[in-house]
């Protein structure tokens, strides 16, 4: 019969800082892409090398290419030595390390290539006492999703989670979780047929990095913001994404996708939505996620004359001439994808009613950088009009990357016999502080996903949420295009971005 | 030591005490240069003479750093010297390398504007009255606790919670009847009492794992106690070895033996490592090689200092020395 009351162990602190994950194997299909080399294995290691990697864990690579394990060891030494936040590689830690990480060929539809993963984890099992844990990583594309999951269902690796037993299984997968609304639907439909909804765990790994986790804290743990934190105290929000890179050798995927789909789908709207919920009843997963999914729901349907799209043109990156997107490799000369995307939206509640959300974010803008700009509202400015035009409002803004940091502009008064105002910036910057480098945004990640912990994963609801407000977006681009290039490469977007603020009196920030 | 450039920011305030004493670099002040590293601090640095100097207090300030060195009896100036150098809205963090309980002087006055006390000191003669009196300030006043001492045995802690990952693994720990601790031992002055991780460790385990000391002894080099578990009795023996290389007090091996024939025996290794063998019976496991947190992973350890709340476990450890520490 078995016993399904949890263990207790009398010898685990429960204020322990970091959370012990669950012995298990985690499993990285497609291993021998550019994701496992550039951020998996380069995490896997600083887990390992700051004692967060569970006691007895193991890694099994499984991939297409004709590999020994001793190959697939020393090409990921290459690719830590070269990717790990810490360097150089610890070669004591190294000879344990590798001694847990295993290839395994096989093709993604091959039954008898399950077949003896199932038997390599049960060696695997027995070696390092995983205790049958198993984490598939399917850092694949996604088009691969549902057979792989089908092929480990079928095959026996993946749990009932109604069997009672305290065996877990869970699979990890990368967005775009489907490229609209139906095909996101359908990917879900195919997956919930042998996964139950806590087994998935959806990366958007910007909700691994430190100042994204850290909104929250900003948010909930200092009272005098939240008390100014709505329609009667704010006049905008603006939330920036700019990249000065283009699109580089993803000609092929950047046809397929655009800056709507890509990035304003998953990570605009996770900040939208750390930014704009309700304080959680309380810190468990399932409390901040139903906050956020309200607001997503929340969201006025989009109007088409509030949305923007753009296309870079050749233009200037730093002083250097660089090319327009039609002249990428793998990219249409005639291609109407678009490598900008602007929109104004509205969260019609009672904490944000008529506070306009402006987000935009593009590719080959003139540097690279992610804040959340929260503009006040303007105090009366009768007091200093002899002096000033106008004062500038106060703007609280939270610099998610580079020089992550929070700062707060306000106005001050110039020394001197006079009245005349200033403004200044009040900052904190992580790095003044925490000079350490922080964990990657993959190592807090993929520990969560050993512990069981779900907060900073998307649920299904906020993903085809999110589809259901931009699905109509795509396909009304897909069926009217324009004329494209609109904006030269080290510009901050179209000019018809502007329209957005349109008698407003607002602008876009200069960062 | 970090400095407060324009680059960098103070974090907090560390008010650090410790008595002048000749001899090799202590464990105190290796943690000392550690914690400097790692955080941008505004310190206040007071050093007490072990003369009576007859000179007034030296002091010596820079940005970032006031340096005080008082004999015993100027050391009720010092308060009036720190208060003015203390950098408001930041916490304010002791960092004790003395015995907490027994300086009446500065710690009292001191301690109240303070949100956590960090402390390091040897093993004092009577246990019972000291578990008591540090039970007591944790009960009493709004310090965070944390004894330098008990956060050095973490890692060992984490690698013994490890490996009893299961109800038949702690039925095997609890009915253990022979524990051995082998610890390092160097004879430097600044390095005498260094049994008290490994003193602090099996305590722990006693707590823990529900067995009853019935004596303790010392000789020589080594500590037996006798105790009574589940299943019978239990010889815990603290053992001394010389390890050069390696600071003074830390934990090099631990061995389990328990009912069944199940035996444990966990290995320091280089590098923060240990290496655990475990057998049964009827089977050898394949050696296993765990995480140690030692003060070499710099970061994790002083966050473990400075950003712990005082828990439950070590209460349980002072509970210890207030049942047991007369024995």
């Amino acid at each position: 019969m078995f016993d399904s009351t949890p263990f207790l162990n009398p010898l685990i602190d429960t204020t322990l800082l970091s959370k012990i994950p669950d012995p298990c194997i985690l499993v990285i299909f497609g291993a021998t892409g550019d994701l496992t080399a550039r951020k998996l294995m380069p995490a896997l290691y600083n887990l390992a090398r700051d004692g967060q990697l569970p006691p007895h864990f193991a890694c099994v690579a499984f991939a297409r290419r004709e590999k020994s394990n001793e190959v697939f060891r020393a090409e990921m030494f290459e690719a830590i030595s070269q990717f790990s936040r810490s360097k150089p590689i610890d070669p004591e830690l190294w000879k344990v390390f590798q001694e847990q990480i295993f290839y395994h060929q096989s093709e993604f539809h091959d039954d008898k290539g399950y077949k003896s993963l199932k038997s390599l984890l049960e060696d695997v099992d027995k070696k390092f006492d995983t205790k049958g844990n198993r984490a598939f990583y399917l850092s694949t594309q996604p088009s691969f999703f549902p057979l792989i999951v089908q092929k480990l269902s079928e095959n026996g690796l993946i749990y009932d989670t109604k069997s009672g037993s305290d065996k877990w299984s869970r699979i990890i997968i990368e967005k775009p979780f489907g490229h609209d609304l139906n095909s996101a639907l359908m990917l879900q439909q195919e997956l919930t047929k042998y996964l139950d909804e806590s087994q998935i765990y959806r990366i958007d790994h910007w909700l691994g990095k430190e100042t994204v986790q850290n909104l929250l804290i900003f948010r909930f743990s200092n009272s005098i913001f939240e008390s100014l934190w709505d329609r009667h105290h704010i006049d905008h929000v603006q939330i920036t994404v700019a990249e000065e890179l283009g699109i580089g050798t993803r000609g092929h995927f950047w046809e397929e996708a655009g800056m709507l789909r890509d990035i304003v789908q998953n990570h605009v709207m996770q900040l939208l939505t750390l930014v704009a919920m309700e304080p959680p009843i309380n810190l468990t997963s399932q409390a901040i996620r139903e906050e956020k999914v309200k607001v997503l729901q929340s969201i006025r349907p989009l109007v088409f004359s509030d949305t923007i799209r753009g296309q870079y043109g050749k233009g200037y990156i730093n002083g250097e001439a660089v090319k327009g997107y039609r002249e990428e490799d793998n990219v249409s000369t005639t291609s109407s994808i678009e490598t900008y995307a602007a929109l104004k939206l509205y969260i019609d509640n009672w904490r944000w009613w008529g506070v306009p959300f402006y987000i935009r974010a593009g590719k080959r803008m003139p540097k690279r950088v992610t804040e959340i700009a929260i503009t006040f509202k303007s105090s009366p400015g009768y007091l200093f009009s002899s002096h000033n035009r106008s004062v500038d409002p106060n703007v609280l803004i939270l610099r998610i990357q580079p020089d992550e940091g929070i700062y707060l502009k306000n106005n001050c008064k110039i020394p001197g016999l006079s009245n005349i105002v200033q403004p200044v910036k009040m900052d904190f910057r992580y790095s003044s502080y925490f000079g350490s480098t922080p964990p990657e945004a993959y190592e807090r990640l993929i520990c969560d996903c050993m512990t069981g912990d779900n907060t900073l994963f998307a649920r299904d609801d906020e993903v085809m949420t999110s589809w259901k407000l931009l699905t109509p977006i795509l396909e009304h681009w897909n069926q009217e295009p324009i004329k494209f290039p609109n904006y030269p490469a080290g510009s901050w977007g179209p000019e018809s971005s502007e329209e957005l603020f349109k008698d407003s009196g607002k602008y876009w920030r200069l960062i | 030591m970090s400095s407060n450039t324009s680059e960098n920011a103070t974090l907090f305030n560390l008010i650090s005490y410790e008595e002048k004493l000749e001899g090799e670099q202590s464990n105190f002040s290796t943690l000392f240069s550690v914690i400097l590293k790692k955080f941008p601090v505004h310190l206040i640095k007071i050093t007490e003479q072990a003369a009576d100097l007859k000179n007034p207090p030296v002091i010596k300030k820079d940005d970032d750093t006031l340096n005080l060195e008082l004999d015993h009896k100027q050391l009720s100036l010092a308060p009036f010297y720190i208060l003015p150098s203390l950098i408001s809205d930041l916490p304010i963090y002791l960092l004790w390398g003395e015995d907490p309980i027994n300086e009446k002087l500065l710690f009292p006055m001191i301690s109240k504007w303070s949100k956590r006390l960090i402390f390091e000191c040897g093993l004092p003669l009577d246990l019972a009255t000291w578990g008591s009196k540090i039970l007591d300030l944790i009960k009493t006043t709004n310090l965070d606790i944390v004894d330098v001492n008990w956060t050095r045995t973490v890692g060992w802690r984490a690698v013994l919670a490890q490996i009893c990952d299961c109800p038949n693994r702690l039925k095997a720990f609890r009915g253990c009847y022979s524990l051995k601790i082998y610890y390092n031992h160097s004879s430097s002055i600044t390095n005498n009492h260094s049994e008290i991780q490994a003193l602090y460790l099996q305590a722990w385990l006693s707590a823990s794992l529900d067995w009853k000391c019935k004596s303790i002894k010392k000789e020589e080099g080594a500590f037996h106690l006798q105790y009574q578990t589940e299943n019978g009795p239990l010889v815990v023996d603290l053992i001394q070895v010389v390890e050069r290389d390696i600071p003074s007090g830390e934990i090099l091996k631990i061995e389990m033996s328990c009912p069944n024939e199940e035996n444990f025996s966990m290995k320091y290794k280089e590098n923060s490592q240990v290496i655990v063998y475990a057998s049964t019976r009827e089977l050898c496991l394949v050696p296993f090689t765990l995480p140690l947190l030692t003060i070499k992973k710099e970061q994790q350890f002083v966050n473990e200092l400075f950003y712990k709340p005082v828990s439950s476990h070590y209460i349980h450890l002072l509970q210890w020395m207030i049942n047991y520490g007369s024995l």
